[in-house]
């Protein structure tokens, strides 16, 4: 990939984590109203005799020019106006319609009912999930599922902080143009800016979010990118080169194959064959500090 | 006869769909994942017509490799037909 930097690769479980990282915050409110939700496929529909309520299935007859006409109405979408959808609620199932400017006379022939059952361990049992056959396997459940969630997010941020850390620590060479990846890089990025028409230094200000957008500002912002993501290659390069494992522009190749994508040119394939190394790093990382991750019921 | 039903689709972004029948007529239609505008769309567009008729208007719709939400949505209807003829 690139020309070997590191001259010396301070070890990445070194790292200070702060605990509120290694935290996963996990919503009993949210994990209730999953559950509950969940009880929601094992609904029935039945008829009803007490008065119309949201959410219940009406059934109307309406008689308009001696022709009667049979309508359902999902009461409280306000689908059939909500005039005539408020003076439903509250009736029952046989109750005339007077006539009024929104609505034909007539009569309601049924009303039904979305029946949600409390989730038992014999309904748990029926999602089908491996291992889960009792309400409070299915709450442990849920509860893994959103510390997964939670942990996805936390170990991005985790990875920054942890690679921040590496740079810090690590000793490197200098990073400039005499570093074949450095200038693919910069090469490559001018490319893009020219294909996007009008000023390099607008287009490079938008594209790294610069808010000093002066010509000379922007160029070193670049610089700086360009030689922050060789040192962040570098970094998964050493990783895993101690694995015995190395990546080439073929694999970069295979991903825009296997994407159906156009390929990119030799700069962006170098591109392509940095970001594996960054990704290859980050997932060491993350591979690391999985196990210790902590999960914290919340109300 | 009425009935809820929850399908698992396949080829497309959401990973479940589940509606009521009532009558024959299609109520509470909600997708699982997919694009959320798109699949909220249908499901309101859907909601109060004939069950078949939602069937004839969606079924081949296409978004990538022959597969598409409003696909699957008829592919779930019909389904649940089927079912409650068995």
């Amino acid at each position: 990939m690139s020309d070997q930097i590191i001259r010396q690769l301070w070890d990445f479980r070194q790292s200070e984590i702060p605990e509120k990282l290694l935290e996963l915050k996990v919503s009993q409110a949210a994990v209730e109203a999953r559950l509950a939700a969940a009880a929601e496929r094992f609904l029935t529909i039945e008829p009803v005799s007490d008065g119309i309520r949201r959410g219940d299935i009406a059934a109307l007859e309406l008689s308009e020019g001696g022709e009667t006409r049979r309508v359902q109405i999902n009461v409280g979408l306000g689908f059939a106006g909500d005039a005539l959808e408020e003076r439903l609620l509250g009736l029952c199932a046989g109750a005339e319609i007077p006539a009024e400017g929104w609505s034909a006379p007539g009569r309601i022939v049924s009303v039904k009912r979305r029946m949600v059952p409390a989730m038992t361990d014999e309904l748990a049992g029926r999602l089908g999930l491996e291992g889960v056959s009792t309400v409070e396997a299915f709450r442990t459940y849920l509860q893994d599922q959103e510390a997964r969630r939670v942990q996805r997010g936390k170990t991005q941020a985790l990875c920054e902080v942890v690679t921040k850390a590496v740079l810090e620590h690590s000793d490197f060479a200098d990073v400039g143009e005499d570093n074949d990846g450095y200038r693919r890089l910069y090469r490559g990025t001018v490319a893009q800016l020219d294909a996007m028409g009008g000023s390099r230094e607008e287009n490079l200000a938008k594209m790294l979010r610069l808010t000093d957008q002066s010509g000379e500002a922007c160029w070193e912002a670049l610089r700086a990118q360009c030689a922050d993501m060789v040192r962040r290659a570098a970094l998964g390069q050493a990783l895993a080169s101690q694995d015995g494992t190395a990546f080439t522009q073929e694999d970069v190749l295979r991903q825009y194959r296997d994407a159906g994508m156009e390929p990119p040119d030799e700069d962006g394939l170098a591109a392509g064959c940095m970001n594996l190394y960054i990704q290859y790093f980050q997932q060491k990382v993350a591979d690391y500090y999985s196990g210790r991750f902590h999960t914290v019921l919340v109300p | 006869m009425d009935r809820h039903y929850t399908y698992t689709p396949e080829g497309v972004c959401a990973s479940e769909i589940c509606f009521d029948i009532v009558d024959g007529i299609l109520h509470n239609v909600k997708f699982t994942g997919g694009c959320r505008g798109n699949t909220q769309g249908v499901a309101l567009l859907a909601e109060g017509m004939r069950a078949e008729d939602v069937v004839k208007r969606l079924k081949g719709v296409d978004c990538h490799g022959g597969f598409s939400c409003p696909d699957q949505l008829a592919k779930a209807i019909t389904a649940c037909l089927a079912e409650s003829r068995a």
